[in-house]
Order: C-alpha cells, then structure tokens, then sequence
C-alpha cells in the first residue's frame, strides 16, 4: 500500500472527520423526526392547511302540535372570492363590481356597487371564505353569471341556508331572529364553550346568532354544530385539494308551548281591536298603538299564545337588514315594533290590581278588621275621603280619592270586584292596611300578597330580556330616592300610596304576562308557575334531549275561603244581572256562551300621564258557576291578559279582544292558522272560483269584482 | 517518507487488457450507492416538480426525464472519464485549466445573472455553470501539482495559487458556496499530500485568519454576510437584518418543519404537504433534502445518508489503496467534495449549516451539478481501474 504511517493516519483522521459529519446529520435527522415531529408536523399542518367552517342549519322551532314556525331554507346566494382580486387594479376590480351589480339588479334585487363593495370588504370574513354578496337570487341569475364566468372571476352562487317564517311575521316577538354575532356576543358565547368538545360550536366572526326571543335563549341548543373543511393551499395560496373534512350538524328542534291556531287568532283579534279602538273612540288622545296578548294555561303554567304589536318580519333579519330599517324597528316614535311588550312593557294594572288587593285584604284578616266579613256591603258614593287625614293642612285636598263612578251604591267584596268599585278598595287600603303596624305584613300586607302571587318580579318564562315590573314599598322609595329618581324616601310613603297601590295606581307597573299568571294562579287555586314557552327540546332525528315539565315555584293554597268570594266577583264581570258586569257588554251583550263555559275576569283602566288610559282585561274560563247550577268538567284551561296602550276604558277596548279569543275556544272551533304559502293558495282559489261562478250562467259581476279589490 | 509508488500485484485471474475493458472501472459497492442516490434523486426530483397533479392537470414529467437523461450522459461521461490515461490527462489538463480560467473569467461579462449571482451561461435553452465542471479541473491540477513528490513551499506556492486563480473568479460573481467547495478541496488535497504537519497547522491559522478577514471586509455583498449571520443569530435579530436574511431564515425554517413533518417513516412519496406546497423553496435543487426528509421520512432520508456514506467510505478505500500518489489525491479531492457538498446540503436544510446555493450530488435537479457529479466520480472510477499494477500501462 502506498504511503507511510503517517499518510496512513492523516487518510484515518480524514475518514474519521467523514464519520463525525455524517454523525453530526443523522442525530439532527433523528432529532426533527424523531423528537420535534409533533411540533414540526404541527406547523407543517397550519402552513397549508386552511379550515374552511360551514355553518350548520339552526334547529327549527315547533308550535305545541309540531307545526313549524321556523324553518330553514335553501337559498341561492352570490358569493365572492377575495382572492381574485389581488391580481387586479382598482379599475378593474370597480368593473367587475359594476358588471355585478348591473346582472343583479336587473335579475330583480336593486343593487348598487358600493354595497357589493362593501360587502367583499366585510372584515369578518377570512381570505379563503367566500363571501356572501346577495342573498335570495333567482336561478336565472345564476344561470347568467355561470355563462359568464370570464367576466366574473371569482363569483360563484351557492345555496345557503336562512332562517324561513312560514307564517310570516306571526309570534315574531316571542320567536326572535338571527343575525351576524357582534364582537362582544362572540367573546362571551365561545368563553362559554368548550373548543375540545366533540361538537365545538365556537362561534366565528362570520356566524350568526339568535338576538331575541327563543332563538336567544336557546341559542345553545338551536345552533348546529358548524363543519369543518380543509383545503391544501400552496405558497401562493391556491387550493390544491380538499381533505376529508366534518360535515355540519344540524341544531336541536325546540317544541314551544304556544298553539299556532291560538296565536294566530290573537293577534288577528289584538290588531282588529286597536283597529276599532281606533276608529271608534271619541277622545282623540286615544291612538290604540300597540298592545299585547298573553295567555296561559293555569294547570300547568304553558304559555299558549304571546302575541305584541306592532311587529316586524323576522324575515327582514335573514338577508341582512339596513341600518335605516333597524331604526323603524326600534325607534319610540314608531312604538318599538321590535319590543315584545308580552314581557317587556311595564304598565300600571288599573282595576286588574284589585283581585290582588282583595286577597291581600282576606289573606291579612283586613277585610274581617275593616268591614266583618266579604259579605258586608259598603256604601260607595264615588268619592273616598280619607279620615285621618290632618285637616286644615295642604294635604287636606289630596285625602280625596275620586273614582269614575258617581253615586251612591252598597258593594260587597264580590259586588266590589264586579263593578270595580275603587272606594271599596280605598277604604280597605287607607283605614285597613294603612292604619295597621308598620311592616311587610302590616300596612304592606297588599304587597307581600302582590310578591307572593309573582308580582314585582320576573316569571322567568324561557325568554330574554323580561322586565320584573314593579311592586312600590317603602323599601323602593329608598332605593328610588338614594338614585335621585323619587323626590321622596320610605319614610315619606303617605296613606295616598297605599290608596292608589289598592287600583293598581301609583308606582305599580306589572307587565301582561304577569297579569296572565297571577290570574292563572288564583284560577288554579294556589299553584304558581314559571311559566313555559317550550316544552321540550328534540334533536335532528326526533329524539327528546330535555323536557320542560311545568315549574312550580310556589304553592300557595288559596283554599275555598278566599277564592269563593274573588271568583264570584269576578264571574259576575262579564254579566249582566243584580249588578252589572263592568264587561258585560262585551261578553253577555255579544255572541259569548257566558252560561255555558263561565268566564271570570276584570277590567282595568290605568291611567297614564299624557296619554289616554291603558286598556286591560285579564280573564280566565272555564270556571265552574255555583250560582248558575254551572259545573264543568274540566279546570280551567286557559287565563288571558290583554293589554292595551292608549286605549281608554278597559271594558270597552281590551275586554272585547279577549272575548273574541276566548269565544272559539269556548265553541271548540278556533280557525285553523295557515302558512303564507297556504294563504296564497286559497286566495287563489277564492278567485278561480269567484271567475268560475261570474263565468257560470247568471252569475253577477260585482261579487267578483268586490272579492278582488 | 518514499516516494516509490506500490503496486499491488495483478491477480493471476485477470487477463493481460482487462483493465482496459469497460467494465473494469465499476466498483460494484460504489456503482450500487451511486445508482441508489441517483435514482432516490430523481424521484425526490419529481416529486418536488411534479405539480399537484389533479385529473385535469397531470403531473410534470419534465423535470425527471431530463433529471434521468443527464444521470444516463453523466454516467456514460463518468465510465470514459475513468478510462482517460494518467498520461492523456496531465497533457491536456493545462489546456483544461486554462479554458477554465477563461470561462470564469468570461462570465463576469457575458454570465446570465441568476439571483444574484453571474455563475450561469446561457444558450439556446442549454445553461452551463463552469465552476461546476471546474471542481473537476481543480482536482486534477492540484494532484499532479502536490503529487510530484514531498511538498515543499515552492508546490505549495503553486497549488495554492492555481487554486486561488478560479476561486477568486467564482467569489467575483458571488458564489460563496461554490467557492467554499473549492476552499474545501484545496484544503483536505493539501492536508492529505505529503505535507509536513507543521505547513498544514500554519496553513489553517492563515485560512481562518483570510476567512474571517474575508468576512469583515467588504468582499462579501451583505446579503451573504446576512445569511452566514442568519444562521447564527436570533429570530428577531434576523428580521432586524431585513428581508433576504429573513428569506433565508424562512428558507430553512419551512425546510426544517418539512423534514420534521416526515416523522419515522415520512408523508409518503409525492403527499408532503410542504413539497406539495412549495413553502420550501429550492426544493428541486439546494433544498432537496427536505423533500426527502417530509415524504421518506427518518427511514428513507436515513437511507440517502447511508448511501452517501456507502459511496464516501467505498472512494476512501480507493483513496487507501490508489497506486501511486496522484490517483489518492485526485480520489482524496473528489471525496472532500461529495463530503461537503453532502454535508452543506443536507446540514443547511435542517439549520446545521448556513444558506449557500450548494446542490447535493446526484439528487439536487440540474445538469451541470449532475454532469460534474458523475465526472468526478469518472477519476474516482479511473483510479479503481488502475488498483492493480498494470505496469506497462501506469
């Protein structure tokens, strides 16, 4: 071999140098694939690929018979790829925007170019999402822009699914709507999801989410589970393909305990008797703007029918709804069509308030103090003066208490309830309560009882944004005073308080559902619910997840001693007989089967200052009528509230609403609700029919012509 | 120290021209890992071009058939290279030389920038990198030069100056990393010749004194003192130093989390998402390792390394049992060469060695690396042919 020792040791540190090199690259072999894999793969993973969410239908919202109230639906939507536009100027891009705007307004959705700007602009969306531009094109349209995919590059229309109303606008309020979630809404959402949960529904800043309503409150349950695709991208960002991704899930059903046909007619019957009110009343302050339906079943605390107007079109909400329009919604000049004022309107309950007093009256012996018994009849000459007022003072004038009525009458407890005689009340209040010892149980013995039945605190139906009305004490003077609302403090609760609270005057404000279900509970004897708006949740395949059973939140027990004297009273309302019904006229005095399914209800007529009176009657049936020889069946099945802004007498405006919903369901045959789609058809075939019969021998021209018009 | 080469004896079963037949050259261990690498190469090669390769858009087949086109010439090249006599090569290596020095002198006026650096010419669709071939003359010329006899200053002198000649030329164009290879060539021929330990010690302090006197000078555009620092300095210094030092830094950061991303046993050939993607640039020539590293993952990238090693280790055998001087020095400069060539090239894409446009031998996709490749192994193979004493021939 060639070479000496010496060659031959140099060759060796050579070769061994070679060794240690290709040590040095196998260990940093092992060490990226060996211990960084996780880390490195982890990275490789977020470097191309690009999760892509799909949104998943929302579950659909079911009358008490699963009719569908909200649906989902398929619609065609213009769409746009932001990442086409990197490669064009700004003219260009301007054109192609022009192009669109022009094909999409032609095809019949009047469009302008700053909105499909703005619209691909939208921040929410992420460069690989393809941005809704328009919503609900026709496949005309589609058909257009897909010959003419040259012109467009990067537009697309693709099916998305929105929320569908079948029946329009109906239950509005209490259904709610959709919309893009905001900042704050996706903060707290996802801070209350779990991103590991197997359905993760983290919200994306693109993802919608129920604003008001059922669609609010059991959002959680409503909303699918989005999605996922993922898309290989390259360094250019183009995709090279998609990989096996999740497809969305559709959100959980939820079963309401509203009955559509009931709600249908209610709020037919609210705006027929705003209408009316309208058009009939003398006073000019009286402009029946808006009002609210509630009613309940007492057995189990079911809400049947939740109806506000004026209302909206939830529908208005789907395909994105202007800033302008929003303003409609919600502006006080045009009475907040978007507040449900079922559980949101806080109004002073006038004379409903009294079946309140008067078992406040018994519950605290105050009836028995005061005046003997339910049964002593009281001298009410229209006018209450309260004794122990200090005479000769300034306060002398505000001892008198006036009431609508003049003359002079003898009431009862029950006669009291039945012509709503306020001097009765006045008298139980400022010599009864007033004069009593201090404290809860004591001169605010109508208040505790007030407390005790629901009032002055929500219901805690399944629904957003409920207001607790209020039940005035001492106690709220001080809080009111220390926030510089009241000019007087607790101390300065005068026997006029107490007086005008016995009316339902004064600081108490209830809203109707309150009204509903303190009725429904006294109709029940005792049983006070949280009332249900759902009663049960189903998932996609029609399997119960939850169940609502009714909520008892307390059981008061009336007992036949307080209730017989309030129900009687309250029975004779809608009648005429020894004393008149103050709602006769509009049960009796109509078409209601008053003899037949007994219905027992009061009137109120609250006074508000600036405005006409607020409208109320609150009512129940079918109750059995001892006096009559009536007895029926079944308990109670239904307690209603009506109330009515700005609308005068209570006898004259709500209780004639009530009566006309409670009438069908006293005749078992309340008129089956239709879809839009349904009322479409039978309009149609009115007419085929109105043509067949003028086309028809002897037929006359004018019954067509007026069904048409 | 002798200077009488030795023979070994020609084994009595091989006829009086069998050194001359055309298979004689082929070191079967060394045929085997270089036949392996090459073919690994090309499918790396196209797996990195092949596109994505949908229904609609087939796969690019260009990039390999012309990656397999110049293994087949260079082989061919290597095998009559291997039969070139000791006697034809010495005449005609300061012909070689010469036009060397031309060529890269040539390119300062006539070179094809190519990112940054006139290292190309560029003609009829055909592109020819001459310090690629040169590595080839430079082996050569230093082994006739260092193998005369014992290395005194005078040959020192000599070698190192018909080294400096091309690699200030090359360093002229900029290519740092070609001029490196040069460096590293020169450096192990020298180090491995009949040298007294004493000029191999003053040599290296000299070399390390130039390289960083090199570095602190204004020789170095800044982009490349950017990169070399790159590999030493911190995620935010580098983006400090601006957007080609972060290039390079993203370079070997999307290499690396590629090779990491193939685990044991690798994505798969032709399912690296990092390849598929194109995040490492260079994948088809500098970077290729990478490709093998996210699709064969520790298995088959291991396997690449092991072949590289099987190769070095068959050369170095060769280099042991050359006959006479020139022959070890020559097969002792081609294997500095593969040795870092393979070490820059794999070392820089897992962020062990700096960003310099190195081409992994027989992998990397281009022609004059492959063509150079496969030449150089031509000397290896020619020295193999004359392991036996042949004496009428040497």
């Amino acid at each position: 071999m060639l070479g000496d020792d010496d060659s031959k040791l140099r060759l060796r540190i050579f070769a061994f140098v070679a060794l240690i090199l290709f040590s040095a690259l196998v260990a940093r072999l092992w060490y990226l694939q060996g211990i960084e894999y996780e880390v490195l793969s982890d990275r490789a993973r977020g470097n191309v690929l690009q999760e892509l969410y799909e949104e998943a239908p929302r579950g659909r919202i079911l009358d008490r018979n699963g009719r569908v109230l909200v649906d989902n639906e398929v619609v065609q939507v213009v769409t746009f790829d932001r990442n086409v536009l990197e490669a064009l100027d700004e003219e260009e891009t301007f054109g192609i925007f022009k192009d669109l705007a022009v094909a999409i307004s032609r095809s019949g959705l009047p469009t302008k170019v700053s909105a499909i700007s703005r619209a691909v602009n939208d921040p929410r969306y992420g460069p690989f999402d393809r941005i809704p531009v328009v919503v609900g094109v026709n496949s005309k349209l589609m058909v257009y822009l897909g010959e003419r995919s040259e012109r467009f590059p990067g537009v697309q229309v693709e099916q998305r699914t929105i929320r569908s109303y079948p029946y329009g606008s109906l239950g509005a309020h209490l259904l709610g709507y959709v919309g893009p979630v905001t900042k704050s809404e996706q903060k707290q959402a996802n801070a209350n999801l779990d991103p590991n949960a197997e359905d993760d529904k983290t919200y994306r800043l693109n993802s919608e989410i129920g604003k008001t309503g059922i669609e609010r409150i059991f959002e959680r349950e409503l909303r699918g589970v989005p999605g996922v695709r993922w898309l290989e991208v390259n360094n250019v960002g183009e995709v090279l393909r998609e990989l096996p991704g999740v497809a969305p899930k559709r959100g959980n059903d939820v079963w309401l305990t509203i009955d559509v046909d009931l709600q249908a007619l209610a709020e037919q019957q609210l705006a027929l008797g705003l209408e009316r009110t309208r058009t009939e009343a003398e006073d000019e302050d009286v402009l029946a703007p808006a009002g609210s339906v509630v009613a309940i079943d007492p057995q189990n605390g079911d809400v049947l029918t939740m109806a506000s107007l004026p209302t909206y079109d939830p529908a208005q909400f789907t395909t994105g709804i202007s800033s302008e329009e929003f303003e409609l919604l919600t502006s006080a000049d045009n009475y907040s069509p978007i507040l449900n004022r079922a559980i949101q309107g806080s109004y002073a309950p006038g004379s409903t308030w009294k079946l309140v007093t008067a078992l406040a009256g018994m519950q605290h012996g105050v009836v028995d103090e005061l005046y003997g018994g339910t049964g002593t009849f009281i001298n009410d000459t229209g006018t209450y003066l309260y004794p122990n007022c200090a005479t000769g003072t300034e306060l002398e004038g505000s001892c008198v208490f006036e009431s609508p009525y003049v003359g002079s009458r003898f009431v009862d407890l029950a006669d009291a309830l039945t012509v709503s005689s306020d001097v009765y009340f006045y008298r139980l209040a400022g010599e009864g309560f007033f004069t009593r010892p201090r404290g809860p149980d004591g001169d605010e013995g109508i208040q505790t009882t007030a407390r005790s039945i629901g009032l002055g605190s929500a219901t805690g139906v399944q629904l957003p944004y409920e207001r607790a009305g209020v039940v005035p004490d001492r106690a709220y003077f001080d809080l009111k005073y220390s926030q510089g609302v009241f000019i007087r403090d607790g101390s300065q609760w005068f026997a006029g308080d107490t007086i005008l609270l016995s009316i339902g005057q004064g600081n108490v404000l209830v809203t109707p559902i309150q009204l509903a279900n303190t009725y429904a509970t006294f109709a029940n004897g005792g049983t006070l619910h949280q009332p249900n708006v759902a009663s049960r949740i189903t998932d996609p395949d029609g399997n119960t997840v939850m169940e609502f059973g009714p909520r008892v939140s307390a059981e008061l027990d009336f007992g036949p001693e307080l209730t017989e004297p309030i129900t009687k009273g309250l029975l004779g309302v809608p009648r005429f007989g020894g004393v008149n019904g103050t709602a006769a006229r509009a049960f009796q005095g109509g078409t209601f089967p008053v003899d037949q399914w007994p219905v027992a209800g009061k009137t109120g007529t609250a006074e508000v200052e600036g405005k006409a009176d607020t409208s109320l009657f609150v009512a129940w049936g079918p109750n059995d009528f001892p006096e009559l020889g009536v007895v029926v069946d079944a308990p109670a099945e239904i307690a209603v509230a009506v109330v009515m802004e700005e609308s005068g007498f209570g006898s004259a405006a709500a209780a004639p609403v009530v009566a006309a919903i409670l009438e069908p369901i006293a005749r078992h045959d309340t008129p089956r609700a239709l879809t839009i789609d349904q009322q479409e058809l039978e309009q149609v075939a009115r007419i085929e029919s109105l043509l067949a019969a003028r086309d028809a021998p002897g037929a006359t021209t004018d019954a067509v012509n007026g069904a048409t018009q | 120290m002798t200077n009488a080469p030795t023979f070994a004896s020609r084994p009595p079963t091989l006829g009086k021209d069998d050194d001359q037949r055309w298979w004689f050259v082929i070191d079967p261990l060394l045929i085997l890992a270089v036949s392996g690498i090459t073919a690994l190469g090309a499918v790396l090669v196209f797996s990195a071009t092949r596109g994505v390769a949908t229904s609609v858009d087939p796969p690019d087949y260009s990039f390999l058939e012309r990656q397999l086109a110049f293994a087949a010439v260079g082989f061919v090249v290597a095998v009559l290279v291997a039969h070139l006599s000791v006697r034809v090569m010495r005449v005609w290596l300061p012909v070689f030389y010469v036009g060397l020095i031309v060529l890269l002198a040539g390119l300062l006026v006539f070179g094809e920038e190519v990112r940054g650096a006139r290292a190309w010419y560029s003609a009829a669709g055909f592109s020819f990198q001459p310090s690629e071939l040169g590595k080839l003359v430079l082996v050569v010329a230093l082994a006739a030069v260092l193998s005369v006899g014992e290395v005194n200053t005078k040959r020192l002198l000599v070698a190192l100056s018909l080294a400096a000649l091309p690699i200030v030329l090359i360093l002229r164009q900029p290519d740092v990393g070609t001029a490196l290879v040069y460096v590293v060539i020169v450096a192990v021929m020298i180090a491995m010749s009949r040298i007294r330990l004493r000029f191999v010690a003053a040599l290296a302090v000299i070399g390390i004194s130039v390289g960083v006197g090199i570095f602190q000078s204004d020789l170095l555009a800044q982009y490349q003192e950017d990169r070399l620092q790159t590999f030493l300095l911190s995620e935010q210094a580098i983006a400090e130093l601006g957007a080609d030092a972060a290039r390079a830094a993203y370079n070997v950061n999307q290499s690396q989390i590629a090779i990491g991303n193939g685990g044991l046993v690798g994505q798969g050939l032709f399912q690296g998402t990092q390849t598929r993607s194109n995040l490492v640039p260079e994948q088809q020539t500098d970077f290729i390792f990478s490709v093998a590293g996210e699709e064969l993952g520790f298995r088959g990238a291991g396997l690449l390394l092991a072949l590289y090693a099987l190769m070095l280790f068959r050369i170095w055998r060769i280099a042991v049992r050359a006959t006479d001087w020139f022959d070890r020095l020559i097969t002792i400069g081609v294997m500095a060469m593969f040795l870092f060539q393979a070490f820059q090239s794999v070392g820089m894409t897992m962020g062990m060695m700096p960003v310099t446009g190195i081409p992994l031998p027989f992998v990397s996709y281009g022609g004059s690396s492959m063509l150079t490749s496969m030449a150089t192994l031509g000397l290896v193979m020619g020295v193999y042919r004359r392991r036996f004493d042949f004496a009428e021939r040497s």
